[in-house]
């Protein structure tokens, strides 16, 4: 088998609140080969930014390993870490708040260089960012221009150059469509696609709308209350999903089919319980609408049901087939 | 027959260190008894400025022209003391943001019984249990003791539900939804959708949905208007919208929301360019830098709104898709 690039062994980070323990990642465990595409999808509250940030060793600590080529990334010494952050980087949610906004567009993306291609020269550093910024579509005659000056949908641009630029093996996307208009969604999905196989990064991505990890991912991973409810490949998770979250999950989509938009849906019950006070026995018995007394009172361990493919529930193989 | 809500030739500017800004231009819009209407736009559109002008809510630097006749009255240009006894009675109002809606130092009973006591002049007993029936209406369940509680002790969803119970305390005969499932996840956005679809088949209310997502409204609205750079640009039943568009615009909107069952082999099909900066809208057809189908008319020349042979639908372009959608 291939050495992973990414292999997360039982992760688990909790975050103190108010004197209590808010437990925000549970024994999540997955591996992230070269080039593939991982689709991390759940609620708020779920815990894929946590995920997001743990893998970027942006948390002062967790449980578990984040093993990164094979290396524990939370033991790694500063030095090493600086090299290592290369490799990884991000685009996060909201454009604006991720950008200095006294900084220049150049300035912005040009910052990774300076600091992991210090040996650059101004002329040669400039040329690869006016490179860059015409690579996601933004003209040279932008450059010194502030991000206020620009759209939400070309601050994401910006932001996605500044994380491209330094050549990563492993992009983490955290919700970057959420804050973009609808229009703008399909250009900088196409953009995350192309930009991804021209350099031949891996992807974490991260969002809610299950529709565009359809588009990116290989593989998805569902989660709820910050444990893994399925694991699968993305093909095998969409034809046939076997956890009643996943199913709820997509159920929710609204369609666009005027007669489909009419029918009838199965909502999901409730809202997600909270993460301070998560329900005994499987977390998501609260809001399954196939929940038994073994539910509310046991955990369902995470069983391999088929090569790459895992699921936590305890009534998964008796349940009616879900949607196709 | 006249509609309830009559919108006409409305337009709403701004003045800005930059000059005035048009944000709404030449809009026309009505809503009839009992019907559900949705308002699509992206961000700037103009789609919530609409109903904020309408309702005597404009910014201070705004100013705005038309008429928006609600029943006899003109609400442009009736006395404030008419219009505070329409606003929150006769129509009610509900906003994306429930957090910032709500006044966070009021418990639920109390901001519910305010309204009730301001507009029903109903006694604080039973303002009570009107707030209880409209709790139950909307789902919430154990509602005496979410009447006790402060608004930061609900979660998002419930929240909202308590703000489409506030806006239907005095069973109004409009309600104006904006972006009421932005901020929700997805699976609660099918709940409250699920609620507005029952709400109107117990009682034919009308409602106005304003969202930028085309989607919300596909379940739920009987007609949409699409509204782009300030103008409502292509309106129509919601079946006829969806199945075929006729401005390449609201193609485009379509196009570019991700489906289940759409390919992942070929990229998305988006809509080129940038949403307009409303402070440099132009001559001509505001969509057509973004257009694959425009042409030197489209730029001279803005497409006036007109109706198509069906008298159901108008479109405003000068080189409209034909009756199926490619």
């Amino acid at each position: 088998m291939s050495a992973a690039l990414l292999d997360v062994r039982n992760l688990s980070v909790s975050y103190p609140v108010r004197r209590r323990r808010l437990d925000a990642l549970t024994g999540l465990s997955f591996t992230l080969a070269s080039r593939e595409v991982l689709g991390v999808v759940g609620e708020s509250g779920s815990g894929k930014s946590t995920l997001a940030r743990s893998v970027l060793r942006l948390l002062p600590q967790i449980r578990g390993e984040v093993r990164w080529r094979g290396i524990d990334l939370y033991g790694l010494a500063a030095r090493d870490m600086r090299a290592t952050r290369r490799e990884l980087q991000i685009v996060f949610q909201d454009p604006f708040a991720s950008l200095n906004p006294r900084m220049t567009v150049s300035a912005i993306v040009g910052e990774p260089l300076l600091v992991f291609r210090p040996e650059l020269s101004r002329a040669n550093r400039a040329t690869a960012v006016a490179a860059m910024l015409a690579r996601v579509g933004l003209g040279a005659d932008l450059m010194n221009r502030y991000p206020h000056q620009f759209s939400g949908g070309q601050c994401q641009r910006i932001a996605i150059a500044r994380a491209v630029i330094a050549e990563p093996l492993l992009l983490v996307c955290d919700e970057p469509l959420s804050a973009l208009d609808v229009s703008v969604q399909a250009q900088i999905v196409n953009l995350l696609a192309d930009l991804r196989r021209e350099f031949g990064m891996s992807l974490l991505f991260i969002s809610h709308n299950l529709a565009v990890v359809r588009r990116f991912a290989s593989r998805v991973l569902v989660l709820y209350l910050g444990r893994t409810m399925e694991l699968a490949d993305r093909d095998a998770l969409f034809q046939a999903p076997l956890h009643p979250y996943t199913r709820a999950l997509l159920e929710a989509i609204p369609a666009l089919d005027p007669l489909e938009a009419r029918r009838a849906r199965a909502v999901p019950i409730g809202e997600a319980a909270s993460p301070l006070d998560p329900p005994h026995g499987c977390v998501f018995h609260t809001r399954c609408p196939f929940a038994v007394e073994r539910c509310r009172s046991e955990i369902p361990v995470l069983e391999s049901v088929a090569p790459g493919r895992q699921v936590a529930c305890h009534r998964w193989r008796e349940l009616p087939a879900g949607k196709g | 027959m006249q509609r309830l809500l009559e919108i006409a030739a409305l337009n709403v500017r701004f003045a800005t260190p930059e000059g005035e800004v048009a944000a709404v231009r030449d809009v026309d819009f009505g809503v009839g008894a009992g019907e559900c209407v949705g308002l699509v736009g992206e961000s700037g559109s103009g789609k919530s400025q609409i109903f904020l002008a309408a309702l005597g809510l404009l910014a201070r630097n705004g100013r705005v022209s038309g008429t928006a006749r609600f029943g006899d009255l003109d609400l442009l240009t009736c006395d404030r003391a008419a219009l505070d006894r329409i606003r929150g009675a006769r129509v009610g109002m509900i906003f994306q943001d429930s957090m910032t809606s709500l006044a966070p130092h009021l418990k639920i009973g109390e901001q519910l019984a305010e309204v009730l006591e301001v507009h029903g002049g109903l006694g604080s007993r039973v303002a009570r249990s009107r707030a209880l029936a409209i709790l139950e209406r909307v789902h919430i369940g154990d509602g005496a003791t979410r009447l006790a509680q402060y608004p930061h002790e609900l979660s998002g969803g419930m929240r909202q539900r308590v703000m489409i119970a506030s806006a239907l305390l005095c069973d109004p005969e409009l309600v104006i939804a904006d972006e009421p499932t932005t901020a929700l996840d997805v699976t609660i956005q099918a709940q409250i959708l699920e609620l507005f679809r029952e709400l109107r088949r117990e009682s034919r209310l009308s409602l106005v949905v304003i969202t930028h997502d085309i989607a919300v409204v596909a379940g739920l609205c009987d007609r949409v208007a699409v509204m782009y750079a300030g103008r409502i640009v292509e309106e129509a039943p919601v079946g006829a919208l969806l199945r075929t568009p006729r401005h390449p615009y609201t193609h485009g909107l379509l196009a570019a929301v991700p489906r289940l069952d759409d390919s992942t082999d070929t990229p998305m099909q988006a809509v080129p360019g940038q949403p307009p900066n409303p402070a440099a809208w132009e001559a001509g057809c505001s969509f057509a830098e973004r257009c694959t189908r425009a042409s030197e008319h489209c730029r001279r020349e803005r497409p006036e709104l007109t109706a198509d042979g069906s008298g159901t639908r108008t479109v405003a372009c000068h080189h409209p898709l034909g009756e199926t959608r490619a």
